[in-house]
């Protein structure tokens, strides 16, 4: 399951010093972990703030909306979200856009429901599902919901459960024109350059060739790649 | 598009101002609407589709009839299926008076997922076998000119369908009106977008599918329509095959083997062309199609023309010569 803990050195095939850029990864991954980390950090502080101002008020705990509440996990996971979101890549073969689609969706979740954080309690299974549903849009062959389980480390009942939740928080808006997507790599990109970093995401709007693959390939299947666990 | 208000990555600041607004104390929000019940009085089963049951059903609230998808998750590695999310996604999206709406979305039991459309009467396929064939031409000409306008509406969208036949163009028998439903197989697609399956009914295929293309835009949809054109004018299908193969042979006997010249670019997507299929003459379209008039008979070649980058769009067919006597006033009041 996804829960705290570190990869076991002979399950991870990279070694930790090696950054996203070194890879052969596509441009959107470093882009969004970056922000992805920066939003994290920066609503765990606010949550600390609040929590402080409250109990100079003898007020209780900071109680925040519970739409996400199905995302979250008892303690955040020790793998990060660059690591994360590379494992994704990796093993499930989705187009580049898959993320750039997945971010739409979670910012649209946040907006929908602003009560509600992304923390690192949420972080990851909320990225798992959002390229999963992405995935599921834009990519005519892509792997099941098992594929995705395993690679994310939370069960297949479990993400079949985060995925509907997805839905159901987002009320299936799924669909994401050409303008939108467009506008969100201009703000992804807009936000690099006031990083000092200016990088370019790739545009296409096009499914990865997986000729060898079937669709819809189960973790059974040994044309399936098979990940390894994240372990507690 | 982000103001510092709404970006969800926006200053430190108006996060907290956002936090401050919200009823941090207060209880949280409800279940969602449609979680479980769906307060529907369950009538008929209509049919058993490929993702599950449909049924004909009353709605307790208003007393209308509504029919009911009732997608079954039964596959555990699967979740819920990658054209049932494109189908509701879309439709949440369009909004024209000749595509069909979803009234709304429940869920049942963490296994079912409810689908809940307004009822219209029967489909296409079922009118032309069941009720001998809208032989009344003005009928042909009013659904064909509602069918146009929604797959005008969807291209202007950049939405193709890619699944247009008989049997998904939805009938309200008392105001002769035409929707267009199941959207499974619907996408937004995009100049350069390679598609990867072989997707629709094989009767109502584009050549350039037939042919193996992955490559194709708005013209497969338009294929599709002059394919129902044709079968409202005769009563079946214009070419019935078992098999891509075949399609793609009654199709070259129709309308003649395709060359460089009537297809530019064919020798290239299809290089065992003239190995695979004899050099047939064309046959035309009047010879099977004969009870169109004239305008229609064009309209219809502009439609069913092999080469995709000739074929009449969506836009253009509306405003062909054929609907010049269409009831435009009763159209828009429908």
């Amino acid at each position: 399951m996804l829960t705290a803990g570190e990869y076991s050195n002979h399950s991870w095939p990279l070694q930790p010093e090696t950054s996203l850029t070194e890879l052969n990864l596509p441009r959107v991954l470093c882009i969004l972990s970056s922000m992805l980390e920066k939003l994290v950090a920066r609503n765990e502080k606010l949550v600390d703030i609040l929590s402080q101002q409250l109990d100079g008020l003898n007020c209780g705990s900071v109680r925040l909306g519970n739409s996400l509440n199905t995302f979250h996990g008892v303690r955040a996971p020790s793998i990060s979200i660059p690591k994360y979101l590379e494992r994704i890549y990796k093993y499930t073969n989705c187009s580049p856009s898959c993320f750039v689609v997945g971010y739409v969706y979670i910012d649209r979740l946040t907006h929908r429901h602003p009560d509600s954080l992304v923390t690192s309690l949420n972080v990851h299974r909320l990225l798992v599902t959002s390229v999963m549903v992405a995935s599921k849009m834009l990519d005519d062959e892509h792997y099941n919901n098992a594929v995705y389980a395993r690679v994310g480390g939370v069960s297949n009942t479990e993400l079949n459960k985060l995925e509907l939740e997805l839905l159901f928080l987002l009320d299936f808006r799924v669909m994401v024109s050409s303008r939108v997507f467009e506008s969100y790599c201009f703000h992804l990109e807009k936000e690099m350059v006031i990083n000092g970093t200016g990088m370019k995401i790739e545009r296409a709007l096009t499914p990865k060739a997986m000729d060898d693959l079937e669709t819809e390939i189960s973790v059974e299947d040994k044309q399936s790649p098979s990940p390894p666990q994240i372990v507690d | 598009m982000w103001n510092e208000e709404s970006d969800w990555i926006g200053s430190f600041d108006s996060q907290l101002a956002r936090l401050a607004e919200c009823r941090m104390c207060s209880r949280d929000r409800g279940e969602r609407p449609d979680a479980t019940g769906m307060d529907l009085e369950v009538l008929e089963v209509a049919e058993e589709g490929s993702y599950g049951r449909v049924f004909r059903c009353l709605d307790i609230h208003t007393g209308a009839l509504v029919t009911m998808k009732q997608i079954t998750m039964v596959r555990l590695s699967q979740g819920v299926p990658a054209p049932i999310i494109r189908e509701v996604s879309l439709l949440k999206e369009l909004h024209h008076a000749n595509i069909v709406k979803l009234l709304r979305v429940g869920l049942t039991e963490n296994r079912y997922v409810n689908l809940v459309f307004e009822h219209l009467d029967y489909d296409l396929h079922h009118f032309i076998v069941n009720r001998g064939y809208p032989k009344d031409a003005l009928t042909v000409k009013s659904f064909m000119y509602q069918i146009l306008s929604a797959v005008a509406y969807c291209h202007s969208l950049k939405v193709l369908h890619r699944d247009l036949k008989p049997s998904n163009v939805l009938i309200d028998h008392s105001k002769r009106l035409i929707k267009l439903a199941d959207f499974r197989l619907a996408g937004e697609f995009a100049d350069d977008l390679l598609y990867t399956e072989k997707l629709g009914t094989s009767w109502y295929r584009a050549p350039e599918i037939l042919c193996d293309s992955r490559q194709y835009s708005t013209q497969i949809d338009l294929w599709s329509v002059g394919c129902i054109f044709a079968e409202m004018v005769i009563g079946q299908p214009l070419v019935q095959a078992i098999n891509c193969r075949d399609e793609l042979e009654g199709i070259f006997k129709l309308l003649g083997t395709p060359t460089e010249e009537t297809w530019p670019g064919i020798t290239k997507l299809m290089p065992n062309l003239h190995i695979y299929y004899p050099k047939f003459d064309a046959l035309g379209l009047e010879t099977f199609v004969t009870d169109l008039e004239p305008s229609g008979l064009n309209l219809l070649s502009m439609m069913l023309c092999l080469d995709p980058s000739r074929r009449i769009s969506a836009e253009a067919a509306l405003k062909h010569a054929y609907f010049i006597d269409v009831n435009y006033v009763s159209l828009l009041l429908l």
